[in-house]
């Protein structure tokens, strides 16, 4: 079978010439990045050029605190522990970027590996591409650096495809904020059990402990984005994750970049509407 | 019978066989997903058929299992993280090098045997089997050009087929696949104890992080020297793999080895300015994403 394209033949004989002049073992000025084919192509047509492949990582102990039995608290330790280990991996990556000249870090994956050597070891790593604006795209449209409010590259976790599609409807990323909070929620008195048995009714104490966790992990995201002078904050997850701590003590984590617009005057393009083939 | 045993050099006599017989009657085995054949044709490539390279290696010797810290005369920091280079873990990195080696140069053996310019979709594994045994094995399927240039040697890539026209229709070329190997060793030192006991409270644990970025760095070094010698302009990592274990290697004496694997795939530029860009386009399928 043959598909009929014409004009199509021009472009393995380019690709093929290429391959056959390319001298191994030659200098280039060839760069890492762990991003998809796709996130590749997209980057690029952003206007943005990938400089390299950048990691931080710290291997962190992370202490003992623990909770009253029947009190619902945040533990300030272990909340300290996860904000101060993230924060060695983030600026270790960022040092990196900042070596290669980047104007910021794009597909951001920010990952915990508690390991199975130590029982209160955790891995904190942080991988991202290092990109650069290219010489038409060095400032940003209204005449600034990409770089953020404190000449840092800028971070965000969002994918090659919304890294475009964010460029493209005019926004900018400025950096990753997250917050997090370990809170321990209460385990239920003895009379409390028996009073509740074989009826459905809400355990309040419970619900009051998600709302206040929740809403200091969102609070202190939120306070990250203002210092960046964000006008607001765009793919946030919000995360619990009770690691190694059992089902009481629970780590509630928010994280999401916070962006401004590039224009006041931006226009955010009108999507097309597909019916995909795909089956999935 | 002794004069029908494979010494090793070259192909098996199956795969002679089989690449004789494809050549002979047409008969076109493809690994590619409808897709991924479909859009590989569209930009000018014909299939040429199924290849496969194996190579099943004895891994025997895998370190001597220390980091030589008794050696030392008990030092009271001990040495610090040490590499492939100077601990018994080369013959081990090496015999993997060598297994994927061996494995991708069969594969691109019978791709050339066919006449193709490139292997798309290569699917490189390496299993853990009885006995410390690795098998290695690289599956792929051959294309080549419908124009009249061909390369060097036939190319190598882990993408799919959409992948690889999406990159030639932007002007980008796969020319190899890349990878980067990595063991290192270090021992648990009297610093690295105290920050691990229970007591210590929130703290880094400078060793590890030492150990784990020592690792990844050499195999990232790995990887763009390997990546610099096919040449190329940029490189994508499929897969970065990382394992940390305890060893025991005698009483007190405990220390932690780190393996990385790096994968990834070289490709260059053959338009200075992308003369026909695959269009993005804003769009908003309408279907379910849950």
């Amino acid at each position: 079978m043959t598909v009929d394209t014409p004009g199509a033949i021009g472009v393995p004989d380019d690709a093929m010439r290429r391959l056959a002049q390319m001298r191994p073992g030659q200098p280039t000025s060839l760069f890492t990045s762990d991003l998809s084919v796709n996130e590749f192509l997209l980057v690029r047509e952003a206007g943005f050029r990938p400089l390299g492949l950048v990691l931080g990582s710290s291997i962190y102990h992370v202490g003992i605190q623990l909770g009253r039995w029947s009190q619902n608290r945040e533990l300030e330790q272990l909340s300290q522990a996860m904000y101060h280990a993230r924060e060695l991996a983030m600026t270790r990556m960022e040092a990196e970027a900042a070596t290669l000249g980047a104007d910021g870090i794009v597909g951001v994956r920010l990952e915990i590996e508690f390991k199975e050597f130590g029982s209160d070891l955790a891995e904190f790593i942080a991988i991202g591409t290092a990109v650069k604006g290219d010489e038409i795209h060095a400032r940003t449209p209204d005449g600034f650096s990409w770089r953020n409010n404190q000449n840092k590259p800028f971070t965000s976790d969002l994918s090659g495809q919304d890294f475009w599609t964010l460029i493209q409807a005019g926004y900018a990323p400025l950096g990753m904020t997250m917050g997090t909070c370990v809170y321990h929620i209460a385990h239920q008195k003895f009379w409390q059990v028996v009073g509740n048995v074989g009826q459905n009714v809400e355990i309040p104490q419970y619900t009051e402990a998600l709302y206040d966790a929740r809403e200091l992990a969102m609070s202190r995201m939120q306070a990250e984005a203002e210092q960046l002078g964000a006008e607001g904050i765009v793919g946030v997850q919000m995360l619990s994750q009770s690691h190694r701590w059992g089902g009481h003590t629970t780590e509630f984590f928010a994280i999401g970049t916070a962006v401004r617009p590039l224009r006041p005057d931006h226009v955010i393009a009108k999507p097309q509407l597909v019916l995909p083939l795909t089956d999935r | 019978m002794s004069e029908n045993v494979w010494d090793g050099r070259g192909l098996p006599p199956a795969a002679r066989a089989r690449i004789a017989r494809a050549a002979g009657d047409g008969v076109r085995t493809s690994l590619l997903s409808a897709g991924g054949a479909l859009s590989l044709q569209a930009t000018g490539f014909e299939i040429v058929g199924e290849v496969l390279g194996t190579a099943v290696m004895q891994i025997s010797w895998t370190g001597f299992g220390g980091c030589g810290w008794t050696y030392l005369g008990g030092l009271s920091t001990g040495p610090s993280t040490v590499t492939t280079r100077w601990t018994g873990y080369a013959p081990y990195v090496d015999a993997l090098k060598a297994g994927r080696e061996t494995a991708m140069n069969r594969l691109t053996q019978e791709a050339t045997a066919l006449g193709a310019d490139g292997v798309v979709d290569v699917r490189l594994t390496d299993t853990r089997m009885e006995g410390n045994k690795h098998e290695f094995v690289a599956l792929g399927t051959a294309v080549r050009s419908r124009g009249d240039q061909r390369p060097a040697r036939p190319f190598t890539t882990d993408l799919s087929g959409q992948d690889v026209a999406k990159l030639l229709e932007a002007g980008w070329v796969p020319a190899g696949m890349a990878y980067g190997i990595s063991v290192a060793v270090r021992h648990d030192d009297w610093r690295t104890q105290s920050q691990i006991s229970p007591f210590s409270g929130n703290t880094e644990v400078a060793g590890y992080t030492e150990l784990v970025n020592h690792v990844r760095h050499d195999a990232r070094r790995e990887f763009a020297g390997l990546a610099a010698r096919i040449g190329g302009d940029s490189a994508l990592l499929t897969d970065m793999w990382q394992h940390v274990w305890r060893l025991e290697v005698s009483d007190r004496h405990t220390d932690h080895v780190a393996e990385c694997v790096l994968t990834g795939n070289v490709i260059a530029r053959f338009h200075s300015t992308p003369h026909q860009r695959p269009s993005s386009l804003t769009y908003l399928p309408l279907r379910s994403s849950r």
